[in-house]
């Protein structure tokens, strides 16, 4: 790694860290926002494709909206604006997903209304001051990105291990690991991913360290 | 220039007690192989290799060395591969041992730290996942292959699937005596597994009241409620042949008398108040006699075991809180 680079990776990592929501501060992955859709509903890559959808079109504008009436409102009232606005949001999304994935939405059950009271989509509501509009926005879309890369690797995952397909498509004539559809499997295949993701993460920030201090 | 000094390894307290079992499953090992050929070998074989590749694996992540006289790993795989049939394939029995160690034992801590038996959940998680592998057996002196191609034919349920469907089985009480019948590789030798109980017992292994508690439940609940086609709903003192043929099917038909006997040995997930042990083996009958009527696999004493380990810490401390004195410096030491 380049010297220079290091130093200022070193130097930067701590805001890095708070920042990006895809590696270094992933919502599921340091944070565990939005496990129980993810063990439970994303058995397969079809069911985490109509997740991914769903938090696409919900968590950005609930967010931004919450940000927005924050403005206005009283802080005390968040829970209520914030809870209103993803679920006003959730109609328009449901036939969002039934016109593209049709009745294939029911697979995904009650863990698709339950995203409008996720603490992936309304934690915001507990903070003291009300976000600025853009700070929403571009957190908002940071932790969609972050939380649907691991929703789909999940999904994906689990239908290839447990039933050897990808998106129905036969791909292994064996099943790999049968348990990892259900729950109790994808409980063990998030934490080997969790515990797997820190390790590259801890890894990757004594590598940056250690080549910011040779540099030195 | 410093040297460095290689620290040397305490020696766990309770290490003898793996491999007190590990030694006992031998002698069930070498019953199996002559029923069901040197497959049985090759399976408790891969299973130890990989327990103790396992072991290795988590003190090279951990940055700890490596204990090569603690054998708790190579005695977990060892009583999970007696709970497997014969025909079970190597693949399965891998990823069951990893299974057993990782997500069992480390997951929660490692050595002395886990609250469910490894055993119990390596049972669990291959039964959950290939139930048309683990519980499916072959029949006795039907010698397999060591590399199997294809699916083995000839494989039947077990005594305690035909009992579930209110069927009765057909094997005499001589076959079950003799483990001339077609189960797990290790719990059908009856004569074995009573000597490698007064073995354990002798060398203070077997907690006498878990194991009082257990079986005198068992027996219990199953003489009042047996499982066999044909006895109605009556009194206990009724039907007395028919009570005495379902409790030896019962008995001597699955792995509770495996399990019963070996998993009720380990140091850390039986409770140590010997109160409370006499009711973890009380639970543990009741869960197992559940698991019997209304669960889908097996073994349901493996089941029943990690629902009573749910509850084995908390009932010790109730006990050595408000439970009587006897016991409770030895308990809490």
């Amino acid at each position: 790694m380049n010297p220079e680079k290091a130093k200022y990776l070193a130097e930067n990592m701590e805001l890095r860290s708070r920042t990006d929501r895809l590696w270094l501060n992933n919502p599921v992955v340091m944070q565990g926002l939005g496990l129980a859709p993810l063990v439970v509903a994303a058995t397969t890559g079809r069911n985490a494709l109509i997740l991914a959808m769903a938090v696409a079109l919900l968590l950005t504008p609930t967010r931004l909206a919450g940000a927005l009436l924050g403005g206005v409102l009283p802080r005390r009232f968040s829970i209520f604006y914030y809870a209103g606005v993803a679920c006003l949001l959730y109609i328009p999304i449901y036939y969002a997903c039934l016109e593209v994935f049709g009745v294939g939405i029911r697979q995904v059950g009650i863990y698709l209304p339950l995203l409008v009271m996720d603490q992936l989509t309304i934690r915001r509501y507990a903070q003291e001051k009300a976000e600025k509009p853009l700070r929403a926005l571009r957190r908002g879309i940071a932790i969609t990105v972050g939380y649907g890369m691991v929703l789909l690797l999940v999904g994906f995952l689990r239908e290839f291990l447990a039933a050897g397909t990808l998106l129905d498509e036969p791909v292994l004539s064996v099943r790999l690991f049968p348990l990892a559809a259900q729950p109790a499997g994808g409980f063990l295949l998030v934490g080997a991913i969790c515990a797997a993701w820190r390790g590259c993460i801890r890894w990757y920030k004594k590598h940056v360290n250690m080549e910011a201090k040779r540099g030195v | 220039m410093t040297k460095r000094v290689k620290a040397a390894i305490p020696r766990r307290e309770d290490a003898a007690v793996y491999t007190d079992l590990l030694w006992m499953t031998l002698p069930l090992l070498a019953f199996s192989t002559y029923l069901y050929g040197p497959r049985c070998l090759t399976l408790y074989g891969v299973a130890l290799v990989t327990a103790n590749l396992c072991d290795r694996l988590v003190a090279l992540l951990r940055r700890r060395p490596f204990e090569s006289r603690e054998f708790s790993n190579e005695a977990f795989a060892a009583m999970l591969m007696m709970l497997m049939p014969a025909s079970v394939s190597y693949y399965v029995v891998v990823v069951s041992v990893v299974a057993l160690v990782l997500v069992g034992k480390e997951a929660f801590g490692g050595y002395g730290a886990y609250i469910f038996h490894p055993t119990a959940v390596g049972y669990a998680l291959a039964a959950i996942s290939w139930p048309e592998q683990v519980c499916r057996y072959p029949q006795p002196f039907n010698y397999l292959p060591l590399i199997m191609t294809e699916e083995p034919t000839g494989l039947s349920e077990s005594v305690f699937a035909t009992l579930r469907s209110n069927g009765i089985p057909n094997v005499s009480a001589l076959n079950l005596f003799l483990g001339n019948y077609a189960g797990p590789m290790g719990a059908s030798a009856v004569m074995i597994l009573a000597a490698a109980a007064l073995y354990l017992r002798v060398r203070r292994r077997l907690s006498l009241r878990a194991l009082g508690g257990f079986w005198g439940t068992y027996i219990l609940l199953f003489w009042i409620m047996p499982r066999l086609g044909g006895i109605p709903l009556s009194m206990p003192w009724e039907y007395l042949p028919e009570r005495l043929e379902a409790l030896i099917y019962e008995l001597l038909g699955g792995s509770v008398l495996f399990a019963g006997v070996f998993l009720l040995c380990d140091p850390y997930t039986v409770p140590k108040h010997p109160l409370s042990r006499l009711l973890f083996g009380i639970m543990l009958a009741i869960f197992t006699l559940f698991y019997s009527y209304y669960g889908s696999y097996e073994a349901g004493v493996c089941f029943a075991f990690l629902f009573a380990n749910c509850v084995s810490g908390w009932v010790d401390r109730m006990v050595i809180r408000h439970g009587p004195g006897r016991g409770r410096k030895e308990a809490r030491a």
